[in-house]
């Protein structure tokens, strides 16, 4: 009896805020916990009758198809490369990028390149697919017609000619991140106390010394956060850099499949649905153990940066 | 304006079920949460208040005071209705509170931090509480301006808090409190971000206040200063017991233990190790070679509690110390003149004592190294049991 | 420090300086080229010194109405997608931020989760188009996967929870306000900066979207300026062929397909590159809060 009077004395108090709530719950549901549900659907044979949680179940037949072909391999090693380059060229450029600004004397010309280099980040991959086509296109491209022409070079088809795109899309990704990325360093280089450096000059440090003997040290715990959580993303891409900016092209899938792209290209190709649950059923659970594994190595190491 | 009756109250943080996240631990270290540190730790949870019981007469300031911790802002946001009351009953004219909505008990608050709304003028701020109670418009303009007047705050009316120095942002707290003209008037430490010279001010200011607006006051403070000043009476905490409630003069010249003797009184209270012994109807102290007799009514006291002779904690104020020819001998470590008296910084046999020394009495100064006899009266000193740290007399 | 480092000043300016150079060329060639003249894009390919300064490509765009009906499109989304996702957001993260509300910690568990697992494409799509039949909708553009992110409650919430005083609502809850009126009135006026920051990120993710519209428009009517570019990416003559379709009666030749493709695109970052200035402190915030919180 007192147990229900105070419920209802909390309801009245609480009442409000559970109503606020409300609206980001339900979309959260929807958004996010229905499809976890329906990963089931990679165990499925599915039928528009069946619908999501009704079709024929069928094991793991789906997941025995995907990877007696080569595109599960394919993907996956792309998608593992890509990110992994993604990373480690991605803590040298932007923490190198983030200390230039950082050592700049004047504010306005740090302002300048900040604006300038985060600018990117502002773009859709749609618009980067029309800069990227504008030097690269066959007949039109600003590469073949006002480089490799006036050189006397043969002109190169990129759309069609695999070996270049690994640099390409490290180049895209970089051009388009290196903005968001270093401006996190810049931030922490800020915020490292300035007198370690004037000790350090006295005590004899060269620019490098204090480079790797404070800066470095200071951003560790930004870095190995950083890093952690990428690798936790390492099954993941962005597929409108892997998909647009090759413009779809079918001559160099080999290079640009990831398992972004596989699934999409699965999705809309209704016979391969069941293989595109599978793959993404793959991606999604090997990327949670992933993310598993990081935060509790994190936590290992220092819990201060662990995501819970 | 109206009467306030605490029985038997108490404050209990419950254990949260399983471990709290780090993150959010380090986030929500609030108020309450900070106190925790050194309050008693039950099956329930973490104590905050315990055993409070207290009637506040109608029109009466009553100042809660104790060192951080002790649960004495817990207690006044419990009366406000910003925590819940885990146990008691709390009573407002009569009328039990305990899940009264803090807007329907009639009480306004004067917050440490002034808690103004910083997107209102001091205008808008004022007359926010009357609006929410649709109060016609020209009398919650007459309202705003009389208490802007007696606050002396007309000029700032237009301007936002942020444009204001701390003292003025607490008149406009205290302000937006009295235009309600609330039953209660609640302070929760309103002077402790201020500066020393502004606090002293404002103070005053208070008193004055106080005299024009007859309401019922609870101010929570830290500072024993604030709380001989400003209270009828005064509710002394600690670890979330109510050590003594009395007016300044009571706990002052009657402090009801360690305590309390300790925590009043500036320099603070002189202890020494020492025997009471008694002597028929008579009881002395014997310390440092010494032997004092009480002041016959505090005599009349023991002799009705029936204490016997044992060894003691004996009280004894810096400024009911006296320098004399014969007494309890100790060096002189530092003399701080102060203007109208001296400060002597003793060492007696290894223990530090202060001794107040008026100006006008002195004989000469006093150098380090100075050897210098002190004695006291019977009138005032104070003898606490070793072993409950209780005053005997009581 | 007291140090002479001309030289490594020069070298940073140097460094910096190419990167700028590397970051703005091809916006500068895009932008150029959109105003060079068809056949001149045809013959010399693009260039960064147009030989002809030609806006055919722009009197194109503005007297077509798919185009402008386009960019309605975007701007409608963009604008309620905002407004609605901000609102959603600070709700919710108001909420958990309310100490003693009984299951906050498992109502923020519930919003964490969801930044570590997802169902992924292939559930989420089915989900939308066979139990909600979003397909072809308005809903298609405003809701899947853009209203609202763990991420943006979580920094929402620390900023609640760093910036605004409890002293202040509880004097609002003493001075008699609702709790729905301390959240209109107090809350909100007081978060002008994260509702900044997240009211750009958010107008940037819906301004940029198009995979929702990949994925669940093919309605000529719902196609948003993004989207519109990416049809466009694949088949230079989408527009040209859309008009024909909506029946204005243009010679398919006199279509300026190659600069106008580039037009549009000038066209479609126009509106984030005026509000970058004005955003770009809430922006920078937005990146360095979030990325150290996770």
């Amino acid at each position: 009896m007192q147990k229900k009077s105070s419920l209802m004395k909390k309801l009245k108090k609480y009442w409000p805020f559970y109503f606020l709530a409300l609206p980001g719950l339900i979309y959260f549901f929807i958004n996010n916990y229905i499809p976890m549900g329906g990963l089931i659907l990679a165990f499925e044979k599915y039928t528009v009758s069946g619908g999501i949680f009704g079709s024929k179940k069928i094991g793991f037949q789906n997941f025995k198809f995907l990877f007696s072909n080569a595109d599960a391999w394919i993907m996956t090693r792309n998608t593992l490369l890509y990110n992994i380059v993604f990373i480690l060229l991605g803590l040298v450029i932007s923490i190198l990028t983030a200390y230039f600004l950082h050592e700049l004397k004047s504010n306005m010309s740090r302002k300048f390149y900040q604006t300038v280099i985060l600018f990117p980040s502002l773009l859709s991959i749609i618009i980067v697919s029309y800069l990227a086509n504008a030097l690269l296109a066959g007949d039109t491209g600003f590469i073949n017609n006002h480089i490799l022409l006036p050189l006397g070079l043969e002109p190169i088809s990129f759309y069609s000619e695999k070996k270049w795109w690994p640099f390409i899309l490290v180049f895209v990704h970089f051009w388009q991140m290196t903005g968001t990325s270093c401006i996190l360093y810049l931030a922490n280089m800020s915020a490292i106390d300035p007198s370690l450096y004037e000790a350090a000059s006295m005590d004899g440090a060269t620019r490098w010394q204090s480079f790797f003997n404070i800066t470095i040290p200071c951003l560790v715990p930004t870095i190995i956060t950083l890093t952690i959580l990428a690798v936790g993303k390492i099954f993941n891409s962005d597929f409108g850099l892997f998909y647009q900016v090759p413009m779809n092209s079918g001559a160099i899938i080999d290079v640009t499949q990831t398992i972004d792209t596989y699934v999409y290209r699965g999705l809309m190709n209704t016979a391969n649905l069941g293989m595109s649950a599978a793959a993404c059923f793959y991606q999604s659970v090997v990327g949670f153990c992933l993310v598993m594994i990081t935060n509790s190595m994190v936590r290992r190491i220092s819990s201060e940066n662990a995501m819970f | 304006m109206a009467e306030v009756k605490l029985v038997n109250i108490k404050k209990v943080y419950p254990y949260v079920s399983g471990e709290e996240k780090k993150k959010n631990k380090k986030k929500s270290a609030d108020e309450p949460e900070k106190k925790k540190v050194n309050l008693q730790i039950t099956d329930e949870g973490v104590v905050a208040v315990q055993a409070f019981n207290l009637d506040i007469k109608d029109k009466e300031f009553i100042v809660l005071v104790g060192p951080s911790g002790c649960g004495k802002s817990t207690t006044l946001r419990m009366v406000a209705g910003l925590e819940e009351i885990s146990d008691g009953e709390l009573y407002i004219d009569g009328k039990l509170m305990n899940d009264v909505a803090p807007k329907d008990r009639d009480i306004a608050m004067v917050f440490q931090n002034y808690a103004l709304y910083p997107h209102m003028t001091v205008y808008d701020n004022m007359a926010f509480s009357l609006k929410l109670r649709h109060t016609p418009k020209d009398e919650i303009d007459k309202k705003v301006r009389e208490a802007a007047e007696i606050l002396d705050i007309t000029q700032y009316l237009e301007r936002k808090p942020k444009a204001l120095s701390g003292g003025q942002r607490q008149r406009v707290a205290i302000g937006r409190a009295i235009v309600r003209a609330p039953k209660v008037m609640l302070m929760d430490e309103p002077l402790s971000n201020l500066d020393a010279k502004l606090r002293n001010e404002m103070r005053a200011e208070i008193i004055k206040l106080r005299q024009r607006i007859n309401t019922t006051f609870m101010y929570v403070t830290h500072d024993q200063t604030e709380a001989m000043t400003l209270g009828d009476r005064i509710v002394i905490m600690k670890d979330g017991y109510i050590q003594q409630i009395g007016t300044p003069q009571e706990v002052f010249n009657h402090p009801a233990n360690l305590f309390v003797a300790g925590f009043i009184g500036m320099p603070v209270m002189n202890f020494f190790d020492a025997e009471l012994k008694r002597e028929g109807d008579k009881f002395f102290v014997e310390v440092g070679g010494i032997k004092v007799e009480l002041a016959p009514e505090k005599e009349a006291r023991l002799l009705k509690n029936n204490v016997q002779s044992q060894p003691v904690t004996l009280g004894v104020r810096p400024e009911h110390t006296d320098v004399a020819e014969q007494g309890i001998a100790s060096t002189v470590e530092v003399a701080e003149m102060m203007g109208s008296s001296v400060h002597l910084h003793l060492n007696a046999d290894g223990k530090d004592v202060i001794v107040i020394v008026p100006t006008i009495d002195m004989k000469g100064s006093y150098k380090q190294g100075d050897t210098v006899h002190f004695t006291f009266d019977g009138k005032v000193a104070h003898v606490f049991s070793k072993e409950t740290d209780k005053n005997l007399e009581f | 420090m007291v140090r002479k480092d001309t030289g490594f000043q020069v070298f940073c300016h140097v460094i910096l300086a190419i990167m700028a150079v590397l970051v703005l060329f091809p916006l500068a060639l895009l932008i150029l080229s959109s105003m060079s003249s068809e056949s001149d894009i045809i013959k010399y390919g693009y260039s960064l010194i147009p030989k002809n300064f030609d806006f055919t490509a722009y009197k194109f765009i503005f007297s077509e109405g798919s185009v402008f009906h386009s960019y309605l499109v975007t701007i409608f989304v963009t604008l309620v997608g905002t407004v609605a996702s901000v609102l959603v957001t600070t709700m919710l993260a108001y909420t958990l931020t309310i100490n003693d509300l009984p299951g906050r910690r498992i109502l923020s568990f519930l919003v964490l989760f969801t930044m570590l697992f997802s169902g992924g494409l292939v559930p989420s799509y089915m989900m939308w188009t066979t139990i909600f039949h979003i397909k072809n909708t308005i809903w298609a553009l405003l809701i899947p996967n853009l209203l609202c992110s763990a991420f943006h409650i979580m920094i929402t919430r620390s900023y609640f929870q760093n910036n605004i005083p409890p002293a202040i609502l509880e004097s609002a809850r003493i001075d008699g306000m609702s709790e729905f009126g301390i959240f209109f009135k107090i809350v909100l006026p007081l978060s002008v900066p994260i509702i900044a920051t997240i009211g750009f990120m958010k107008a940037l993710m819906y301004w940029n979207d198009w995979t929702n519209s990949l994925y669940y428009i093919t309605d000529k009517n719902l196609v948003g300026i993004q989207a519109l570019l990416n049809n466009m990416l694949t088949n230079v003559q989408y527009l040209a062929q859309s008009m024909d379709a909506s029946s204005v009666a243009t010679d398919m030749a006199t279509v300026p397909s190659l600069s106008m493709r580039l037009a549009i695109a000038v066209v479609g970052m126009l509106p984030m590159i005026i509000l970058y200035p004005f955003f770009q402190k809430y922006y920078m915030k937005g990146l360095t809060v979030g990325a150290v919180k996770g």
